[in-house]
C-alpha cells in the first residue's frame, strides 16, 4: 500500500531529477541536499522518514549540527545539551536524539526542509559556543581549586573589579587578597583574538595605574593549542604570563611562600 | 614553535597507533565514537588521537575519521551522494563543490586551520576504492604517516545490541 512517505519520496525524486540534484532514496528514508551551508563549507542534508501511521513525515537534519561540532575537533557533553535544547525550542524544533526534527503533514514538507536546514545551521553555532564555554569553565574551575589549595586562608574573589589608569573599572577572573596588603589578580583568557585583545588592554590599564601591592598574572590554558601571535600579544600586557600547567610553581616563585597568606 | 610548525613535524615523523578502542555512545544522537592514541614508533605519546565516529543506524552507515590536534588536521567523511561540501577559492584541480564522500588534508588546509578558529576548509572527493571502512582507515593512516604493520584495526560496528554496537 502506498503511504504519504512514498508519495513524498516519489515527488522529491522527480523534483530532484528535474533539477539535477542528488536526492538519495534509502529503504526507510530519503536524503535531501539543501542549499544551506555550515560555516565549515559543509552543506546540510535533510532526512525524511515516514511515520508508522503513514500519515506524517519526520523531517530531520540527520545530526548535522552535532556533527559540525565534531568536525571542529570538539566534543559535546551532557552539560552542553540544555543550551542546545533551549535554542531548538526557540526555533520550534525538537532536539531529541541529537537530531533537529519536525513532524509534518506531507503537504508541509517543503517548508519543513527549509526550516530544519536553517535551524540546523543556527544550532550548530549554538553548540560550538556551548562547548567552548564549558571548556573555559573547566579551566577556571581547575585554577580556582589550585588557588584554594595554595591559599587556604586567603579571600578569593571571583570576577573581581579593579580600576585601571583610565579610571575605568575592569573585571578579573580571580583576585586573591594576600598578607601584607598585597593582592594578586588572575586573568584566564581564551585563545580567540577578541578575548586576547581585551585581556591585554585590561591588564595594561591596571598595570599603568600601578596600585601598591598589586600583582597581576595572566594564566593561559596550555591544554589548548594557542596561535603564537596570541601569546605574543598577551606579553604586551607587561604582567606575568603563566602556563596553566605550571601555575602552582609560578605562584610559589612569584610570591615566595604562598601558604603563609592571610586575609588582608 | 608555531602550530603549523608543530603539525608539520608531527606529520613527517613515522607514528603508530596505540590503545584498544571501544565504541561508546555520544551523549547526543546516534553517533558512536572510538579513538586510538597516536604515538611515535619509539612509544612516546604524541597527545594526538585518531578519532572514529560512526552512525550505524543512519542510511548508508556513514562514518568520519580524523586525526585530531585539535582541530582535526586530516579528515575523511564517508557518506551518501546527498551530502556535499563547498570549497572556498579551491586550488587548481579541486572542484568548487564536492558531492558525497570527501577528505580534507593538512596540505590543502595548512593556511586555513588554526586552533580555536572555525575555518572554511578545502575538501577533495574520496576515490571509490577508499570508501570502505578498512580501506579508508588504512588510507588515512598512510596519509598522516602512521605505520600499521602488525596492527589489528577496529571494525565498523555491524549491529546494535542492548549494550551498544558490536
Amino acid at each position: 500500500m502506498s503511504t504519504a512517505a512514498d508519495h513524498v519520496s516519489d515527488r522529491l525524486t522527480q523534483i530532484a531529477t528535474a533539477r539535477n540534484l542528488a536526492v538519495v532514496v534509502h529503504e526507510a528514508a530519503v536524503e535531501v541536499p539543501t542549499d544551506v551551508v555550515l560555516p565549515s563549507g559543509a552543506g546540510i542534508t535533510v532526512i525524511l522518514a515516514g511515520s508508522r501511521d503513514g500519515e506524517t513525515i519526520a523531517v530531520s537534519d540527520g545530526g548535522a549540527a552535532v556533527q559540525h561540532v565534531r568536525q571542529l575537533g570538539l566534543y559535546l557533553a551532557e552539560a552542553d545539551l540544555p543550551a542546545i535544547k533551549r535554542a531548538a525550542k526557540v526555533l520550534r524544533l525538537d532536539f531529541g536524539a541529537g537530531e533537529l526534527a519536525l513532524k509534518v503533514q506531507p503537504n508541509d514538507v517543503a517548508w519543513a526542509i527549509s526550516r530544519v536546514a536553517n535551524g540546523s545551521r543556527d544550532i550548530a553555532e549554538v553548540a560550538v559556543r556551548a562547548v567552548r564555554r564549558r571548556q573555559a569553565r573547566n579551566f577556571k574551575s581547575i585554577v580556582r581549586q589550585q588557588l584554594s589549595r595554595l591559599f587556604p586562608t586567603a579571600i578569593i574573589t571571583d570576577r573581581a573589579r579593579i580600576a585601571g589608569a583610565s579610571a575605568r573599572p575592569y573585571r578579573f577572573d580571580y583576585a586573591v587578597r594576600l598578607g601584607g596588603g598585597r593582592q594578586l589578580t588572575l586573568d584566564l583568557p581564551h585563545p580567540d583574538p577578541t578575548t586576547v585583545s581585551t585581556t591585554v588592554l585590561r591588564n595594561l590599564d591596571v598595570h599603568r595605574r600601578n596600585p601598591p601591592g598589586l600583582l597581576q598574572m595572566i594564566v593561559w590554558d596550555d591544554r589548548e593549542v594557542w596561535p603564537a601571535e596570541s601569546l605574543s600579544q598577551l606579553q604586551l600586557a607587561e604582567v606575568a604570563l603563566v602556563r596553566g600547567s605550571t601555575l602552582e610553581s609560578a605562584l610559589s616563585e612569584l610570591l615566595g611562600r604562598p601558604e603563609t597568606s592571610t586575609p588582608a | 614553535m608555531t602550530f603549523v610548525e608543530e603539525v608539520d613535524i608531527f606529520l613527517n615523523v613515522t607514528k603508530r597507533l596505540s590503545g584498544m578502542p571501544v565504541w561508546r555512545a555520544e551523549p547526543a544522537g546516534d553517533e558512536w565514537r572510538a579513538f586510538y592514541e597516536i604515538e611515535t614508533v619509539a612509544g612516546v605519546a604524541t597527545g594526538r588521537r585518531l578519532d572514529m565516529s560512526v552512525y550505524p543506524q543512519r542510511p548508508g552507515r556513514p562514518f568520519m575519521l580524523a586525526v585530531v590536534w585539535p582541530p582535526p588536521i586530516w579528515r575523511v567523511n564517508v557518506d551518501s551522494g546527498a551530502h556535499w561540501h563547498d570549497n572556498d577559492k579551491p586550488p587548481r584541480g579541486v572542484p568548487r563543490r564536492v558531492v558525497g564522500s570527501r577528505y580534507f588534508t593538512w596540505a590543502d588546509n595548512r593556511d586555513r586551520l588554526r586552533p580555536g578558529r572555525e575555518a572554511r576548509l578545502i575538501a577533495r572527493p574520496l576515490e571509490p576504492q577508499h570508501r570502505a571502512w578498512d580501506n579508508a582507515l588504512r588510507w588515512l593512516c598512510a596519509g598522516v604517516g602512521i605505520d600499521l604493520a602488525g596492527q589489528a584495526l577496529i571494525d565498523y560496528p555491524n549491529r546494535l545490541t542492548l549494550f551498544g554496537p558490536q
